[in-house]
């Protein structure tokens, strides 16, 4: 790339970013992904290893001052939480059960969202032709929807395990959960997330690249 | 000439047909580990890893981590006096009675200044360039962190509605474009001398 270019690329990546988040603002772009975000959690989700259940809903709106800036709410349950609550029932001879799921509260757009856009900007940033722009931008795509998958099995395995007792699912090894642990903080960070869309974008537009800076060698 | 050309090509083809799936694959993996570009990526995400399975040690955290965002929290500090705003600072943290702010995981630039090490490492250079290339763009990413740190609090202060978007949405971009900045001009400051 010559001297000057990486300059310019940058600062074409800068305002398209900055002009996308514009648009999303305008067009309640978040809304949009807040929903798909819950629609797309609750079918891979909603039934977790060995009986556990969870919902991913909306917040509710009594709630919503407390929660301030997250937008979604994640209701962890089990089946033999459940039966174990129907047995208590049983034997204290009442007609009702009770059980306490376990709630956890995400920031959805900053944490998942907002990458969405740097993806599109940094695919149309990069000094490709449209085709190769938008190969890099479907492949890219289809690798962060595994790394959001992924994300989010890890966010869900931990948190089961942490309640093993009360859920019986999750994993009982001490040093593999706090492995898991780390590994959460590690992705959980959205600049991990931005570290991880740039290498895969290039790792799909490399030979693209290549071939233009031996061009312009 | 051609002709060969695309007898050669059809070969190449029929014979990628007769294999089987799993060498198929190998074939296909080596021949993208050929690409030179594909190869230095490769080693910047393995080093990148090394990183992180570094910064996650509660070593790393408590006695690296810790102690830079302090510095940054003082040194900030030190600056915004200077400017005649009478900031008071307690370990990572920075304010007055309007506005303050904490020092912590991602803004400390750490992970920026990883992304330029590993990016130096991985790129065949003599280490004399490499270590040039090192102290010049960490000064660089001090100097747009403080210069980060002093404009957030300015945005907490007469700008709050901007904060959230500056502080995630804009310096963290930001972050990742620097130091890739950073390596792109090292690099071609390389190939000129060499």
């Amino acid at each position: 790339m010559k001297n000057n270019g990486i300059f310019k690329r940058a600062l074409i990546l800068v305002g398209i970013y900055i002009i996308l988040l514009g648009l999303v603002h305008l067009f309640s772009f978040q809304k949009i992904h807040h929903q798909y975000f819950i629609k797309k959690n609750n079918f891979f989700f909603s039934t977790y290893g060995n009986g556990g259940k969870v919902s991913f809903l909306e917040i509710p709106k009594a709630q919503q001052n407390r929660f301030m800036e997250y937008d979604v709410l994640i209701k962890l349950s089990s089946k033999q939480q459940r039966q174990r609550a129907i047995k208590k029932a049983k034997r204290e001879r009442k007609t009702n059960i009770t059980y306490q799921p376990v709630q956890y509260d995400i920031n959805s757009w900053a944490v998942y969202g907002m990458l969405y856009v740097f993806l599109v900007a940094l695919a149309i940033a990069l000094p490709l032709h449209w085709k190769n722009k938008l190969l890099t931008l479907a492949g890219s795509f289809v690798l962060l929807e595994l790394f959001f998958l992924l994300k989010m099995w890890v966010l869900l395995t931990l948190k089961f395990s942490i309640w093993y007792k009360k859920f019986e699912v999750g994993w009982t090894n001490g040093f593999l959960i706090d492995l898991l642990n780390y590994f959460l903080i590690i992705i959980t960070y959205p600049f991990f997330g931005m570290v991880f869309i740039v290498i895969v974008s290039l790792l799909f537009s490399s030979r693209s690249l290549l071939v233009l800076s031996k061009k312009e060698l | 000439m051609g002709k060969n050309k695309t007898t050669k090509i059809k070969k190449s083809k029929l014979k990628a047909k007769s294999l089987k799936p799993l060498q198929r694959i190998k074939r296909s993996f080596s021949h993208f580990y050929t690409n030179p570009l594909n190869r230095v990526i490769f080693k910047f995400s393995a080093l990148l890893f090394a990183f992180y399975a570094l910064w996650i040690s509660p070593f790393f955290q408590q006695y690296i981590v810790a102690n830079v965002a302090e510095c940054y929290a003082q040194i900030s500090g030190s600056i915004l006096i200077l400017l005649k705003y009478p900031v008071l600072v307690a370990g990572d943290t920075l304010g007055d009675i309007n506005f303050s702010m904490s020092i912590k995981n991602g803004c400390d630039g750490i992970e920026a200044m990883a992304i330029l090490l590993c990016g130096i490492l991985v790129y065949p250079s003599q280490w004399k360039h490499k270590l040039s290339g090192l102290i010049v763009g960490s000064f660089i990413l001090i100097f747009v962190n403080l210069f980060r740190i002093i404009s957030l609090y300015f945005n907490g202060i007469y700008t709050p509605k901007l904060f959230d978007f500056m502080h995630t949405g804009f310096w963290q971009v930001m972050f990742i474009i620097i130091p890739l900045i950073i390596i792109f001009k090292w690099v071609s400051w390389i190939d000129q001398s060499k």
